[in-house]
């Protein structure tokens, strides 16, 4: 045997060395996680997949203030006082996902098909928005409304998609692209920009507007999903995901509204007496004061673009703990956020992890992955544990949920 | 895919759909305290009573006028045209055909062949005596006359013509029915000398004939000839028939134009008193009912020569109903409505410019008939036509004539509106009245005024108005006409000559009035009264007093439906401050409350608490007693979530204002005082997401 050859079959069991680590047995058990960069070979199986995660972040809004909004009843007034005490902006996201998965791993040829429900606002207005809106307009003279946003979308995707893991390379890899039709339910945007204010008593009130706003109905469009997942080492790996983003267009389905100018109101002039008895006489006066301050357009078009949610990460195991740092963000106006993830086994079967993360406010994540046995699989986790804990000074919660059974 | 795999997919989706599909509907609720203007108004007097009440003076200072009207008599009390028809049943008394005549020749050839070939010689001819039985000659007339008849009178004329040039010694004719042999006729011509005729006449009374006859020459005996006689073989014994005079029982055949009903009458209407010379229609209908088994058509003419139509006669009442013929077995039916409007009807019978007159009395004539149509019908003499017509629904436009004498009494109690929903306190200037009668019948009527009484049910005072001007009888006279002028009788009340100041400083709600009138009491003269459609007889009281006066509580209350709930999201009104700024450039205090009320007008709540009621202060005068400058106040109005809760529960508010001047002083109102009001709110409002 030569020395070339020799090399090169060194140089291979070296390859299938780095592609293997300490805890390649258990997660053997865990081939439901089939782009796993951890996974150290392919498995011809088939996957019903279901995830749903629900969860909302709050930038200077506490639980307490959330709650009634989540569980209904009355919104307490020195929840209220406290939560409007700060006078910076507030901010507010919520998403929601859905998904229902079959994949089909075959050695030759992998395949998925994916439908799901998905769902997410974003919000940011000033305190003084928040004081009208939550307290009235008694204690100041004037509110400011500058710079506000509010977008929201609720989408219905149906697609497809294609697996791809390249075996026997140096750094495994593994690809997953798919396309879906997407059906918009709904989407809403209001962006309001300097100059939006309310100021005024009860002589007289003054209206400074100078926003757009627009609201679809049905929208249809396209989307796509990348996932990528390297390993790098038998202890690194790295990828990315952009998953849920797209284009849908409302065609003559959707309505818009503008304003940009100063609206004094100094209550209805009743110039005939004889003419309140009429039906509607105040609901018409009171539309011919708001027609200007909304010029709302009915039946357009509109181009919607819908953002990635993204995750960037890179994982480091040492020892028996594993450290994923991501940057995650979630397809909105926020500006992302930076993670760090530390997840082991606690069982051979059961994955548990804590994710520590957040740019300006400080969130605490737990997930829990558990190979029930060789068909099923259950993942869950909770978002937002400090907030839970401290509910009248942060805010955020959510869970999310996994059921897959593999055969 | 097996059925282990595809029952976990089942369940997995079943899963699935349970996670999504739970989703609790939730409100959340929290308040929030806003203050907002609602609403301001510049109000004036003509706001509270109503513009049309109020004239402006060049002083700008105020009248207050109010008309009233009473309508005491109308046309309907005088005149209603009642529905009259006449109805006309008739047979087919006469049906005529026309005349005919018929010719037909035996000739020489046809007795003696041989004669053909001596055509033209002169010879001795020998006598003859032939049976001519089988010598038939067919007549047929079913086009020109008659396919079969019965007659009920009628004769045949025979006209036998000897051309022969010997004496004809015996001939015997003979006319049957082609169809059954029936003999029409049968007769002997004897001893006809050459070149004379002879001429019978038989009765067709009770005989059907054919329009397919057979005549037969059933002898003919002719003597030999004296001499040689030229031959002319187309010459013979000539027959004429002529039928006349036919009265048929019935016949299948072309009928000849004919009148079959011939009526001129003259209706006389019962007006109840009144008698009518002249009459516009205003609208109105000639009716005309048609049922005929009379298998022709029909025509049925109507008209009423004495009528026209903007004074044009030749443009008088006349319709015609075309009746087509009946179906076998039935009838035929025709209903036709004219309308009758604008048209004029002199109803004084037939003859309206010579005497006797008839009033009431419309002449009318009426003809139905058949036309020649070319066209083969069966006709009898039991056929009829029933035809009921006459005029109906008669709304006059004018009437003229005597309309009787009568005597009407009128006692009635009605609203008053001026003072509609004002109580209280009020001293008058001064006011003038003007009671005025309009009659715009061409009717005399002398009219007795019996009680005009100012009655306030709500403090339960009445007034009698008492007026010189009242106390005795007075005549309307006639309006007049072309052009038209009612008559007006004006009596004028106020302060000097009558008790009207007190009459209206009861500030009445109801009138009580009682009339009596005689109509005509002095006879018509020469029937010539009239009486038109917006002919009527009122009696209207026209109110003038300028607005001053004074008041020590004078209470304006309206009383209006109300339901708070129905703004939208009135319901999250929790409570609130109500503040009312006012700016009074009236010379009056005003105090101003709103009572809540429920479905049975019992009140749930007031607006002010008991003994709170807030003043709104009056306007600065000057020396003059003017206002110069407006006086502000503001009006605050608590309102907690107890007092919300009962507003929210009221179906009607009273709102009442109460104004007072200053010791009672009577100020005068000039158009340019306002009365300023701004309404604002500070309430709790529950948001709800």
């Amino acid at each position: 045997m030569n020395k070339a050859f020799k090399l090169l079959i060194a140089s291979f069991i070296s390859i299938s060395a780095l592609a293997q680590n300490s805890d390649s047995s258990k997660w053997k058990h865990f081939y439901n996680l089939f782009d796993n960069p951890y996974k150290t070979q392919f498995d011809s199986i088939k996957i019903v997949d279901q995830s749903a995660s629900v969860f909302m972040h709050t930038n200077r809004i506490s639980n307490r203030f959330i709650y009634p909004f989540v569980l209904g009843g009355s919104l307490d007034k020195s929840v209220i006082d406290k939560n409007l005490a700060n006078d910076k902006n507030k901010r507010f996201h919520q998403q929601l996902n859905f998904d229902v998965r079959f994949i089909n791993l075959d050695s030759k040829r992998a395949w998925y098909i994916t439908t799901g429900y998905h769902q997410r606002l974003s919000l940011n207005v000033s305190n003084d928005a928040m004081k009208l809106i939550f307290r009235g307009n008694t204690q100041k003279d004037i509110y400011q409304f500058n710079h506000a946003y509010y977008n929201q979308i609720r989408f219905n995707k149906l697609g497809a998609g294609l697996y791809f893991a390249p075996q026997k390379i140096a750094k495994p890899y593994n690809l997953r692209i798919g396309i879906y039709g997407i059906q918009g339910l709904n989407h809403g945007k209001i962006s309001a920009y300097e100059q939006n204010y309310l100021q005024g008593n009860d002589d007289s009130l003054t209206v400074g507007l100078n926003y757009n706003a627009s609201f679809a109905n049905q929208s249809f469009g396209a989307g796509a999903e990348l996932i990528f997942n390297q390993s790098l080492s038998a202890n690194q790996a790295w990828g990315f995901r952009f998953e849920n983003f797209g284009y849908v267009y409302s065609n003559q389905n959707s309505s818009t509204y503008h304003a940009n100018g100063t609206f004094v109101f100094n209550g209805l002039v009743i110039s005939d007496l004889s003419k309140i008895r009429t039906p509607n006489y105040f609901e018409t006066a009171f539309d011919s004061l708001t027609n200007p301050m909304t010029n709302k357009e009915a039946n357009q078009s509109q181009h919607i673009w819908i953002a990635p949610i993204s995750f960037l990460y890179y994982t480091l195991k040492h020892q028996r703990m594993y450290y994923q740092f991501g940057l995650h963000h979630s397809g909105n106006k926020a500006v992302p956020s930076a993670e760090i993830r530390a997840y082991r086994f606690m069982k051979s079967k059961v994955l548990l992890g804590l994710t520590l993360g957040g740019i300006g406010q400080l969130y605490v994540n737990t997930d829990m992955r558990w190979a029930i046995n060789r068909r099923w699989f259950l993942q869950a986790g909770l978002y937002h544990l400090e907030a839970l804990v401290w509910s009248t000074k942060l805010g955020g919660m959510g869970a999310n949920f996994g059921l897959q059974a593999a055969f | 895919m097996c059925k282990p795999f595809a029952s976990k997919i089942v369940i997995f989706v079943l899963f699935c759909t349970l996670i999504a599909g739970c989703r609790k509907d939730l409100e959340t609720t929290w308040e929030s305290e806003y203050s907002i203007p609602i609403a301001s108004a510049n109000l004036d007097l003509g706001d509270l009573i109503g513009d049309s009440l109020l004239v402006k003076k060049g002083d700008n200072s105020l009248d207050l006028v109010y008309n009233y009207k009473l309508d005491v008599d109308s046309i309907d009390q005088y005149l209603v045209v009642p529905d009259t028809l006449q109805e006309k049943s008739v047979t087919l008394s006469k049906i005529v055909l026309d005349n005919r005549m018929l010719s037909d020749t035996i000739s020489l050839g046809e007795i003696y062949p041989l004669a053909k070939l001596l055509d033209g010689q002169t010879q001795t001819l020998p006598a003859f005596d032939q049976d001519g039985s089988a010598n038939k000659q067919e007549i047929d007339v079913t086009k020109q006359f008659f396919k079969q008849a019965k007659f009920k009178e009628g004769f045949i004329d025979m006209t036998l013509s000897n051309d022969l040039p010997v004496e004809a010694e015996k001939i015997v004719f003979q006319l049957i029915n082609k169809a059954d042999n029936q003999i029409i006729i049968y007769d002997s011509f004897l001893n006809v000398l050459p070149n004379t005729s002879v001429k019978t006449t038989k009765s067709l009374a009770g005989k059907k004939i054919d329009g397919v006859l057979i005549g037969i020459v059933k002898r003919i005996k002719t003597k030999a000839s004296d001499s040689p006689v030229l031959i002319d073989s187309k010459k013979g014994i000539r027959l004429d028939l002529a039928i006349r005079d036919l009265e048929l029982e019935y016949a299948t055949a072309i009928f000849p134009a004919q009148n079959l009903v011939e009526e001129k009458q003259e209706v006389r209407y019962n007006l109840k008193g009144s008698e009518l010379t002249f009459l516009v229609v205003k609208t109105g209908y000639l009716i005309m009912e048609v049922f005929s088994n009379v298998k022709e058509q029909l025509i049925l003419d109507y008209s009423i020569p004495n009528s026209s139509r903007n004074n044009n006669f030749a443009d008088n009442v006349k319709q015609t109903v075309i009746v087509p013929p009946a179906p076998d077995g039935s009838y035929s039916k025709v209903v036709k409505k004219f309308p009758l409007d604008h048209y004029e009807i002199y109803m004084l019978g037939q003859y309206p410019k010579s005497p006797p007159f008839k009033p009431n009395t419309i002449y009318s004539e009426f003809t139905a008939r058949m036309e020649y149509t070319g066209v083969e019908r069966t006709l009898s003499l039991k056929d009829s036509v029933y035809v009921r017509f006459g005029l109906v629904e008669i709304k006059p436009e004018l009437a003229i004539g005597d309309f009787g004498k009568r005597e009407f009494k009128f006692d009635e109690s009605k609203p008053f509106k001026a003072f509609e929903n004002i109580k209280g306190d009020i001293s008058l200037e001064e006011v003038k009245m003007n009671l005025w009668f309009q009659n715009s019948f061409g009717i005399e009527a002398d009219m007795q005024v019996e009680n005009i009484t100012g009655v306030n049910t709500r403090s339960n005072k009445s007034v009698k108005l008492i007026s010189t001007g009242l106390d005795n009888m007075f005549t309307l006279g006639r309006a007049m006409n072309d052009p038209f002028i009612p008559f007006i009788h004006s009596i004028v009340m106020d302060n000097t000559n009558s008790n009207l100041k007190q009459f209206l400083e009861n500030m009445p709600n109801q009138m009580d009035t009682k009339f009596n009138m005689v109509v005509r009491p002095r006879g018509s003269k020469d029937y010539t009264d009239f009486v038109f459609d917006f002919s009527k007889l009122s009696a209207n009281l026209n109110l003038e007093m300028p607005v001053q006066f004074g008041t020590n509580g004078l209470e304006l209350s309206q009383l209006q439906a109300f339901d708070f709930m129905k703004l939208k999201n009135a319901d999250r009104i929790k409570s609130g401050v109500l503040k009312l700024d006012i700016s009074n450039g009236y010379p009056f205090e005003a105090f101003c409350d709103i009572e809540f009320l429920d479905e049975q007008n019992l009140v749930i709540t007031t607006l002010f608490d008991a003994g709170k009621t807030q003043t709104v202060l009056p306007g600065i005068l000057d020396a003059n007693a003017q206002v110069v400058s407006s006086t502000a106040t503001q009006l605050y109005i608590d309102l907690p979530a107890s007092k919300m809760q009962s507003i929210k529960h009221a179906k009607k508010i009273r709102i009442k204002t109460k104004f007072a001047t200053a010791n009672g002083n009577r100020y005068k109102i000039y158009s340019t005082y306002k009365f300023g009001v701004k309404l604002k709110a500070n309430f709790v409002y529950e948001q709800s997401f």
